[in-house]
């Protein structure tokens, strides 16, 4: 019996122990449960081959296995919540003159795993928490977030499979017209995911974290609110790496304020924090390497007028050696602190990230949506400035460079139909550019969502996503490249049965990944059965291509898949 | 082959252990969360009325497509004892967004903010959206329903219209 039969069996047996429904008249205060799970099974055709004469042999193909439980509870003013993931690695290992090989592994050499097999588990999240008097105090995993997320923004990101929590102790209370939190703990990275290979997965880093915050309303049309957070990092895995920290104090001590207020029919929102890096190892900051130490600065401004038929919003934001909060998580695929971007996220690239993730950066944005038949058709404009001080970084930058990027869109919907449309120009000119001389990389991008009931009852969906990239006279020239993600969905009758083709096409480099139809070619299909809410069968054959993602300010570089995959997420 | 016979036996099981489950009528999470007027909402507060929570977010296109029905719905069915609270689970970052996304589209449901999923977690743990879940006049779990597809809303306005149609339970006496 596999570990994941195990779980579900464990999942069926608290059904069992749940209550009978109390009767309508009782009051609401009883126990209540909640499970859910998501097993997934995936066949990864590798593009990797043996070499001759062995190359037709498809032994460094494999299967993956993930299981994903949840439970939740609640009794009273008590409520709990536990994850328990659990991962194998099935047909990843072959004989090869009477020598067993194993090509991948699940877990890292030093993390022990009692039961034979190629597997791991985990308990990802753990909490308990209690409500009293409109105060609730979280033992255990717990998201945090402060102010506007400049200084602290762990939470979960699922477009990107990412969730991070601080394990420890969190406090929540509304006083009269005050919100008022505290929160302190260990980092805690979810281990095991979901639309990714899990391989070599290692031992967590556990960075200690502390924050609090305290915001004021009913100050006639506005409110205030301070924030102050302090992180101590571990270069070490485990619950001791903190301790064996070899630099006193914290790495990072950062406060500042927020201020939001409704005056003169436009809705103003402002936050400034201050970020020092007060320890030292002879004399130099784990998060500035070689550089000295510098304050750092982080702010953002939104200021929203509504008028007439037509919403204006501008927003700013200067964030100053404020990325280096994410310096040492960022290899750890998530961030601590995590601002607004102002740009649009889909259209981020590997080059154009620095938008997202520079450490001298400031910038604007404006954008005007016109409602011109409310709630039904809404096209909008919006066009935002940047300038990227840092050279250097993950995004390719070799002088500072202005970005400019455009946008036009709109939005319809209305009788089961929608349209859901934008295309944007985005120029990244760098210092010492000339008319004679262009030096900027430049992007053309544009995405369409269509919805609208199609032949015999059925419902239809066409997702479409192109860009075309130019570098420029760039100093690590690449090769320019146009990229296309499409989908059609077809929505059978009774919204139970849907059948999905996937198309992707690219020729870029950077894409670590090949396509099935040819290298640049990418084609998949997937047959999703729906079982009422309880239940959602999904089986998808085929391939699509990697590269980098970027959802709620967060970017990762995910890997292409070429197999097959059959997925159940339950209910129950 | 073994191997293979294994995972189809073990799929089977898990599919009858699944298929076959029902919702249990737990009861809702209380929770009190602060809307765009900075109002404080407490859902137990809403006892008496039939209610829609939803989680949702700016940058979720299938959320955004299911907002103009749960606004129709509201707008029908609000004056028989029918509330949506449309729960943003944008966090801090894209919080800026929700007012105006909002005010924009002409909706006038009550939204309260979830900036840091707390809520959301546990009612959705697997933190998916949209996602959302009806509650009796009693605060009782009947439905939860995950993602949008059209035609989701007439199957959401005959369960509402089951609930506002039930017999009233009695109230309980007061001491």
């Amino acid at each position: 019996m596999s570990a994941w039969m195990v779980l579900a069996l464990l999942g069926r047996g608290a059904v069992a122990q749940e209550p009978a429904p109390e009767p309508a008249a009782s009051s609401a205060s009883s126990t209540g449960a909640h499970f859910t799970d998501d097993l997934d099974l995936r066949y990864w055709r590798s593009a990797q081959q043996l070499a001759p004469p062995f190359d037709d042999l498809r032994v460094l193909d494999y299967v993956e296995q993930v299981n994903r439980l949840t439970a939740s509870f609640t009794s009273g003013a008590w409520r709990g919540f536990a994850q328990i993931d659990e991962v194998s690695l099935w047909a990843n290992r072959y004989r090869l003159d009477g020598v067993l090989i194993t090509e991948r592994d699940v877990r890292a050499q030093e993390v022990r795993w009692p039961l034979p097999g190629d597997a791991f588990a985990n308990v990802e999240k753990l909490s308990l928490a209690h409500e009293r008097a409109g105060a609730t105090v979280t033992l255990g995993d717990a998201y945090a977030v402060l102010g506007t997320g400049l200084l602290l923004n762990l939470n979960r990101n699922v477009d990107i499979d990412v969730d991070t929590s601080l394990q420890g102790i969190k406090l929540v209370a509304r006083p009269g017209d005050w919100d008022l939190q505290a929160m302190a703990g260990l980092t805690n990275r979810q281990q095991v995911v979901q639309d990714n290979p899990n391989l070599g997965l290692e031992r967590d880093r556990r960075h200690l974290v502390i924050g609090a915050s305290a915001q004021r309303y009913g100050l006639g049309p506005a409110s205030v609110g301070v924030q102050a957070m302090a992180a101590r990092f571990a270069t070490e895995p485990g619950l001791d790496g903190v301790a064996a920290v070899p630099r006193p104090g914290f790495d990072v001590v950062a406060g500042g304020g927020l201020v939001e207020a409704s005056v003169l029919g436009v809705d103003w929102l402002a936050e400034v924090d201050a970020l020092g890096f007060p320890a030292r190892i002879d004399g130099d900051s784990l998060l500035f390497g070689d550089e000295s130490p510098e304050l750092g600065v982080a702010a953002y401004g939104s200021a929203t007028a509504y008028v007439g038929a037509t919403t204006w919003q501008l927003e700013g934001k200067r964030y100053r050696h404020a990325e280096r909060v994410n310096a040492l998580v960022t290899g750890e695929l998530y961030e601590l602190a995590i601002g607004p971007t102002l740009e649009y996220e889909r259209a981020i690239t590997e080059d154009s990230s620095a938008t997202v993730n520079s450490n001298d950066l400031s910038g604007g944005r404006l954008r005007v949506d016109w409602a011109a038949v409310p709630g039904e058709l809404t096209p909008y404009v919006s066009a935002a400035v940047f300038r990227d001080g840092e050279a250097g970084g993950a995004h390719f930058n070799t002088t500072p460079e202005t970005v400019v990027h455009g946008l036009v869109g709109v939005e319809a919907r209305g009788d089961g139909k929608s349209i859901v449309a934008n295309a944007g120009y985005r120029r990244d000119r760098r210092d010492g550019s000339t008319a004679a001389a262009p030096d900027a990389d430049q992007q053309v991008h544009g995405d369409l969502d269509v919805k609208a009931p199609g032949p015999v009852g059925t419902h239809l969906d066409l997702a479409l996503s192109i860009e075309h990239f130019a570098w420029g006279n760039n100093a690590f020239q690449q090769q320019d490249y146009t990229e296309l993600e499409s989908s059609l969905t077809v929505g059978m009758p009774g919204a139970r049965w849907f059948l999905v083709g996937f198309l992707d096409r690219t020729d870029n480099p950077l894409v670590d990944s090949k396509g099935n139809l040819s290298d640049a070619l990418y084609a998949a299909t997937e047959l999703q059965y729906k079982a009422g809410d309880a239940v959602t069968v999904k089986a998808f054959y085929g391939a699509y291509k990697a590269g980098i993602r970027c959802a709620g300010g967060q970017c990762r570089l995910l890997p292409g898949f070429d197999g097959g995959r059959f997925s159940v997420v339950a209910n129950f | 082959m073994t191997s293979v016979r294994r995972w189809m036996r073990a799929l089977t099981v898990l599919a009858g252990l699944t298929s076959g489950t029902a919702w249990a009528q737990d009861v809702a999470p209380d929770f009190t969360l602060r809307d765009l007027d900075k109002q404080v909402v407490t859902l137990s507060e809403l006892r008496g009325q039939v209610v829609l929570v939803d989680f949702w977010a700016t940058w979720c296109e299938p959320c955004k497509e299911e907002l103009p029905h749960l606004q129709k719905l509201q707008d029908e069915l609000g004056p028989r004892g029918f509330r949506v609270l449309a729960v943003s689970t944008d966090d801090a970052r894209t919080g800026a967004q929700v007012k105006p996304y909002f005010k924009r589209q002409g909706y006038t449901l009550t939204v309260p903010r979830d900036a840091d999923s707390a809520v959301l977690v546990q009612y959705n743990p697997t933190k998916t959206l949209p996602f959302s879940v009806l509650l009796d006049g009693q605060g009782h779990i009947i439905a939860r329903h995950a993602g949008f597809n059209d035609g989701d809303q007439d199957k959401l306005r005959e369960e509402i219209l089951r609930l506002l149609d039930a017999p009233k339970a009695p109230e309980a006496p007061t001491p």
